[in-house]
């Protein structure tokens, strides 16, 4: 079973590289003419989201935002493909190989780079898109996840930030002050060794730090680390992490692993430990439900959240992204499309059904934002943040980081020999 | 009405049956039964978890416990309303039998020919389905998907497969391209080259065609391997995710397993009790597919054997 879907992995890696291959040789489709009048507009626009699940709840937002944009373009029609993440490249890919590419596709952070250098993305500069008015309208921290080559090929909508949470009650019995929790390593180290509970024979029975995080998965905790520990992943699509604090970071994980948390451990939910008080400290998402169909408030009133901060303070951020497919026929209107879908509204609505919040410049005064303490305190951080991402081969190298970290965290191989070879696999 | 004790005594004559004599326990059958018990506690465990995981509230998943305190039978209705989820049955079901049906009526065909009639490169071809059962789906998955979209004359297509969609987003491009998987063919041929060649000879005597030979003598003896393909035809079909996937956009062609994955649309914020409410209901026409096809399925497997 492991072994078919090693070679169904590889099997879609090869199909989608060779079809990317085919894009970067093919040219863009012929812009519709950009004087058109809206009212007299005509056309279909094929709508690629995994932003909207494709729930009755999820429909009715997306078409809430056809609607308002059927207002400006009554004539235009819009078929949406609501998608998952897990199954985006696939999409993705097949859409072009048939020649039947998406008008407007909607991906995540780190996905940009990948595909706007196999020309699949439009660069926005053409739509009057820059930098500023990015900065002005959007959240300025996402800015850099959205540009290749200093240009921009993508908008974004809904920001998915990451903070660590910990739990009050856990800091005063254990005597720390959870009015100044720890941020560095060494601190966020004595500090989970104080809180980690253990049986008479030494085995861990509460971890003191929750990755929140499978086997196979810590890649994203070590790119927020090593960027607190001042190093972001890629700078201008170059290796950053192959130096002096990516070692120290990789080694500082692996020496939190199996001794204030046993590898890979989770809750039967996957989500954060932290929220159910089955881990006094760890990492979070970025919104949290408090009503009686979530973890309740008593829970949220237990929780405090601060960011890393071992030489910088950073935020991780991850999201919702939308570009214009470079061969679409009917690029004018797709733009427009993915302006109505950046209204504060229609943003309101998709970060509610993603638990994100809004990718705007004004975040902060939304109702999702202010309806929880953790979703106020990334908002108010988000000039703080990070991503994951920004090599052109990401999507391929990720997957090379999820084995390889976990090798190091496991005492398998070495850190510096780990990180070395991941580097010369980025491109 | 007969009294007890007369309904057991004796009759002379009669053959008395003797009582069963009792198997000695003996360490070997303890051990036996214990790695059996737990043998089947782990094939059921997901079962379960998945059962009483439909009853929980969100807390009550992420903290872990065996029993939810309320047994909320609304999570039924809440998963089912969250999505046109009848639809989506109607669509799988659809999907199922038209796979079926054609897997039923080409691989059995196919089989018959690779292992009783002798044709050329009838080894190769052989040979052939073989090395396709190694081929993972995702391998063929852009070509499959170029061909669909290329089908002259379907979804705007010109002669020359241009201009259109072909049988993207359709019934054809949903069932058809995985109606007729190598696995079939060669389940097929290895049942009926199990069966004596005689009986083709004999019927060949009297004068019956080669069809006629395939349709009315072969084909009713490998009833129970008919049921063994149409069984994991159905699961395969049903079960199918990537490809309705990759040619669909629309409710009106999507079948559940799609619509199951509404509930883990985010991997950060599963929704485990709507999921595993639905994924209960989406599995129990196969359960009661495998309880009712147990008999034959057994059988078929049992017979599947590798006779070359």
């Amino acid at each position: 079973m492991k072994r078919s879907t090693t070679l169904g992995v590889v099997g879609t890696a090869l199909a989608v590289a060779v079809v990317l291959s085919a894009c970067t040789s093919t040219g863009g489709a012929k812009e519709g003419a950009k004087s058109v009048d809206p009212a007299k507009a005509t056309g279909t626009i094929r709508v690629l989201t995994p932003a909207y699940p494709a729930s009755n709840e999820g429909k009715a937002a997306f078409q809430a935002v056809v609607d308002g944009f059927n207002k400006t373009y009554p004539h235009v029609k819009v078929e949406p493909d609501f998608a998952t993440y897990a199954t985006l490249n696939e999409k993705i890919s097949t859409s072009i190989a048939s020649g039947a590419g998406y008008d407007v596709l909607v991906t995540g952070v780190g996905w940009v780079q990948p595909f706007a250098a196999k020309n699949v993305f439009e660069d926005l500069g053409n739509h009057g898109v820059t930098k500023k008015t990015l900065g002005e309208k959007s959240t300025p921290a996402l800015i850099p996840a959205s540009t290749y080559k200093d240009k921009i090929y993508a908008w974004p909508l809904t920001a998915d930030a990451r903070a660590i949470g910990f739990r009050k009650s856990a800091f005063i019995k254990a005597g720390l002050d959870p009015k100044n929790p720890p941020t560095t390593f060494k601190g966020i180290k004595a500090a989970a060794e104080k809180l980690t509970e253990r049986d008479a024979a030494g085995n861990i029975t509460r971890p003191g730090f929750d990755f929140n995080t499978s086997p196979g998965n810590y890649r994203q905790a070590f790119v927020q680390l090593l960027a607190a520990d001042g190093k972001d992943l890629y700078v201008n699509g170059k290796q950053n992490f192959d130096n002096k604090q990516g070692v120290e970071t990789l080694n500082w994980m692996k020496s939190m692993i199996n001794h204030v948390q046993p590898f890979g451990q989770q809750n039967a939910a996957l989500k954060p430990m932290t929220y159910t008080n089955d881990a006094p400290m760890g990492f979070v998402g970025g919104s949290i439900d408090c009503s009686e169909a979530g973890v309740g408030q008593a829970n949220c009133d237990d929780l405090g959240f601060f960011l890393l901060n071992n030489t910088r303070e950073v935020e991780m951020v991850g999201g919702n992204l939308a570009s214009v497919g470079a061969n679409s026929k009917n690029k004018d209107l797709a733009w427009a499309f993915i302006k109505s879908m950046s209204s504060d509204a229609a943003l309101e609505a998709m970060a509610k059904l993603n638990n994100q919040i809004p990718a705007t410049a004004n975040a902060a005064d939304s109702a999702i934002v202010k309806s929880n303490a953790l979703s106020k305190f990334v908002a108010k951080n988000l000039g703080r943040a990070i991503y994951e991402g920004g090599a052109t081969n990401w999507l391929e190298v990720r997957t090379d980081f999820n084995s390889s970290v976990d090798d190091v965290l496991l005492g398998k191989r070495d850190a510096a020999e780990v990180l070395g070879e991941l580097a010369t696999k980025s491109r | 009405m007969t009294s007890p004790s007369t309904a057991v005594q004796a009759i002379p004559g009669a053959i008395v049956p003797t009582r069963r004599r009792k198997k000695r326990v003996t360490i070997g059958r303890v051990a036996l039964y214990l790695v059996l018990t737990v043998g089947a506690f782990l094939m059921i465990a997901p079962f379960l978890w998945m059962i009483l995981t439909a009853f929980k509230s969100e807390l009550e998943v992420a903290r872990f416990t065996w029993l939810p305190a309320v047994w909320r039978w609304d999570n039924f209705v809440g998963a089912m309303q969250t999505a046109p989820f009848l639809q989506y049955f109607r669509n799988s079901l659809v999907i199922a039998v038209g796979e079926t049906a054609v897997t039923l009526a080409i691989c059995t065909m196919a089989g018959y020919v690779l292992s009783s009639i002798p044709i050329r490169g009838g080894k190769f071809l052989l040979n052939y389905f073989i090395t396709l059962l190694m081929v993972p789906f995702q391998i063929i998955l852009v070509p499959l998907f170029l061909i669909v979209k290329s089908v002259p004359l379907f979804g705007g297509n010109d002669i020359f497969g241009q201009g259109g969609t072909g049988w993207l987003n359709s019934w054809w491009g949903l069932i058809v391209p995985l109606a007729a998987a190598p696995i079939f063919t060669f389940l097929a041929r290895q049942f009926y080259v199990s069966l004596p060649s005689e009986l083709a000879d004999a019927a060949r005597m009297d004068g019956v065609g080669e069809f006629g030979i395939f349709w009315r003598i072969m084909t009713p003896l490998v009833k129970p391997a008919l049921i063994t393909i149409a069984v994991f035809q159905i699961e395969a079909a049903w079960n199918g995710f990537l490809w309705p996937l990759m040619i669909t956009t629309t409710d009106d062609l999507r079948p559940l397993q799609l619509g199951l994955a509404i509930f883990s649309q985010n991997p950060a914020s599963i929704q485990w009790p709507y999921l595993m409410a639905g994924t209960a209901l989406a599995t129990l026409p196969m359960v009661l597919l495998f309880v009712f096809a147990q008999k034959q399925f057994v059988e078929g497997m049992a017979n599947v054997g590798l006779k070359g």
